[in-house]
C-alpha cells in the first residue's frame, strides 16, 4: 500500500484536495484534525498539555483554544514545545489508522509535513499551491482572521518553493485550473503503480 | 429476429460480452462490469471490478455510502484490455463522464451507446460519433417522428413568470447541473437554489471544471420571502411541496406522462430522440444493430427494409 503526503500553506486548500481523493475512494488522515480530536479527548495527552501549559480546559474538559493559542501564538519557543508534545500521540495515532485501512493508496494530509519529518515515511508527496492573495482570502472568510495575521502564519511557514522542491507532484488550486482532473490524473498513477 | 450474434447476450445479470467474459451496466452484482455512466439504473454496488471513467467513478463514490470492490479508471480515448477484447471509451452526452463503450473482438468493433444524446449541453462532455459494425443502442424515446424540443427554448419558458418562485422537480445528478447551468445562461435574472442531495454533485462538476453559473443551497425563508426564484430538487422531494399562489411546479423531463400534475410542461430530455438515434445509425456505419432500454419495435419495423439487422434484447 502506497502512503501518499499532502502538503501546503494555509489556504492553499489541502483539505478541499483531500476530500476529492476522498471522493474517489481513498482513505485520508488529516494531521491537523487527528491532533485536535486528540488534544480534546486523549486524556494522556491532556495531562501533559495541562502540566506544561497550565489550565487550558474548561470545567466540561473542552479544550480553550484561545487561551492556549495566546500562550504559544507569538512565542516560536512555546509553539515547538505544544508541536513536540501533541506530534509524538499524532504518530501513533497516525500508525494505529494506517494498519487498518486496504486501499491501494492512502493519504496523509499535513501543514508541516517536511517540517516534522513526515515526508520520510511516505513514498510520494504532493504540494498544494494557489496564489498568495487568494490564500488570504480564503483563510479571512474561514477562519475570521485578519490579514495581517494570516500574512504572519505565511511568514512563518515554510515557502511554496521549498515545498514544490522537496514534493513528486503539485496540484494547483487556484479556482481557474479544474483541480479534480489533477486529483484524477495522480489517482492513475498511484493505483497503477507508476511514477 | 432472434439474437445470431453468440458474442452477446442479455442476462438475468445484464448485458453480457461473451469474447471480454464482462457485463455492461449489470443491474446486479457481477465479477467484472463495465459501467457507461453512475445514474443508479446503469450502476449497482457490489461489483468485483468496475471499469468506468474518473468522473464515473467519483460520483458512483459520491452516491454510495460504502462503494465496494476494486475500481479501474480510464480517460476517454485510453484503451485498455478486459480479456482478449480492447476496449474504449468515447463521450456519450449524457452526464459527466458518461461513456459509450467500443469494444473490439476478431477485427469486429462493437459500440454500447449506454444512455446518449446528442443535444449541446454546456455541463458535460459532448457526444462523439464513431465508427462500429455493431451498434446496441438504447431507444429510451425511439418513437417514430419524436423530436425533443430546444432546451433554450424550453428554459426561457422561465422568464414569463417573474412575480412567482419555481419549483422544478430534476434528477439530481446530470439534469440538475443542466438546468442550474441554462438557467444561468438564460434566465439571468433567476435566483437558482438547489437541495442538499444536489449540491454535492453540482461540487463535483464545477471541481472538474465545468461551470454551472451561480446557485446556493436551499434557504426555506429567503424561498418563502423573495420571488424570481427556482428551487431545483429531486422528483421524490418536489412531491412534498403543495400546490400555493406563489410558486408554481414543474418538473424537467422528456415525458410527456411525467408533465402531468404540475403548472406548466418543461420537456427537456437527457436522452436522444427518434432523430439522433437514426443519425448515430448512419454515422457509426453499423448494419448490425442491438436496442436495449427502452422500445426499440419502432426502430426495428423502419430500419429492417433498409438492409440493416436489427435485434431487440429483451
Amino acid at each position: 500500500m502506497r502512503k501518499i503526503g499532502i502538503t501546503g500553506g494555509i489556504g492553499s486548500g489541502k483539505s478541499l484536495i483531500c476530500h476529492l481523493f476522498a471522493l474517489n475512494g481513498i482513505p485520508v488522515y488529516s494531521a491537523d484534525d487527528a491532533a485536535k480530536n486528540l488534544m480534546q479527548h486523549h486524556e494522556p495527552l491532556k495531562k501533559e498539555l495541562i502540566f506544561n501549559f497550565g489550565n487550558i480546559y474548561n470545567e466540561q474538559g473542552e479544550l480553550l483554544r484561545n487561551v492556549l493559542a495566546e500562550k504559544v501564538f507569538s512565542n516560536p519557543v512555546e509553539l515547538q514545545k505544544v508541536n513536540s508534545i501533541v506530534h509524538p500521540f499524532v504518530i501513533a495515532d497516525y500508525n494505529n489508522w494506517e494498519e487498518s485501512q486496504k486501499s491501494p493508496y492512502i493519504i496523509r494530509e499535513s501543514a508541516i509535513l517536511f517540517e516534522s519529518g513526515t515526508n520520510k515515511g511516505l513514498d510520494s508527496v504532493i504540494t498544494v499551491i494557489a496564489p498568495i492573495e487568494l490564500r488570504i482570502l480564503r483563510t479571512m472568510i474561514r477562519d475570521h482572521r485578519s490579514r495581517e495575521q494570516i500574512l504572519s502564519i505565511i511568514e512563518k511557514q515554510t515557502s511554496d518553493e521549498f515545498k514544490i522542491a522537496k514534493s513528486d507532484y503539485t496540484i494547483v488550486n487556484d479556482d481557474k485550473q479544474a483541480v479534480l482532473p489533477q486529483v484524477w490524473k495522480l489517482h492513475s498513477i498511484f493505483v497503477n503503480g507508476k511514477q | 429476429m432472434e439474437n445470431n450474434n453468440e458474442a452477446i447476450e442479455l442476462r438475468r445479470e445484464g448485458l453480457y460480452f461473451a469474447p471480454g467474459n464482462f457485463y455492461l451496466d449489470p443491474v446486479l452484482p457481477v465479477e467484472t462490469a463495465v459501467v457507461s455512466h453512475a445514474h443508479a439504473d446503469h450502476f449497482v454496488n457490489g461489483h468485483k471490478t468496475v471499469y468506468c471513467t474518473p468522473p464515473t467513478s467519483t460520483l458512483n463514490q459520491q452516491r454510495m455510502k460504502n462503494y465496494y470492490g476494486r475500481k479501474v479508471t480510464f480517460e476517454y480515448h485510453q484503451p485498455f484490455t478486459i480479456s482478449n477484447s480492447t476496449v474504449e471509451f468515447i463521450p456519450a452526452g449524457h452526464i459527466l463522464g458518461s461513456a459509450q463503450v467500443l469494444f473490439t473482438h476478431a477485427d469486429k468493433r462493437y459500440l454500447y451507446t449506454g444512455d446518449f444524446k446528442l443535444a449541446p449541453d454546456k455541463s458535460c462532455e459532448p457526444f462523439e460519433f464513431v465508427k462500429a459494425d455493431v451498434l446496441i443502442t438504447e431507444t429510451t424515446f425511439a418513437e417514430n417522428g419524436l423530436k425533443h424540443p430546444s432546451d433554450v427554448d424550453e428554459i426561457k419558458k422561465l422568464n414569463q413568470y417573474t412575480d412567482l418562485n419555481i419549483i422544478i422537480g430534476v434528477y439530481a445528478l446530470g439534469k440538475a447541473q443542466r438546468i442550474t447551468q441554462l438557467i444561468n445562461e438564460f434566465c439571468p435574472d433567476k435566483k437558482v437554489m438547489v437541495h442538499r442531495n444536489i449540491s454535492s454533485f453540482n461540487r463535483i462538476y464545477e471541481s472538474a471544471g465545468y461551470n454551472l453559473g451561480k446557485w446556493s443551497a436551499y434557504d426555506k425563508h429567503e424561498f418563502r420571502k423573495m420571488r424570481n426564484i427556482i428551487y431545483l430538487l429531486p422528483p421524490a422531494h418536489s412531491r412534498n411541496f403543495y400546490p400555493q399562489p406563489w410558486y408554481l411546479r414543474a418538473f424537467a423531463s422528456g415525458w410527456e406522462h411525467l408533465q402531468s400534475g404540475f403548472d406548466f410542461k418543461l420537456y427537456i430530455s437527457d436522452h436522444a430522440d427518434w432523430f439522433d438515434i437514426l443519425n448515430l445509425v448512419e454515422k457509426t456505419g453499423a448494419k448490425e444493430i442491438y436496442t436495449i432500454h427502452g422500445d426499440g419495435e419502432q426502430l426495428k419495423a423502419h430500419l429492417s427494409d433498409k438492409g440493416f439487422n436489427v435485434t431487440l434484447l429483451k
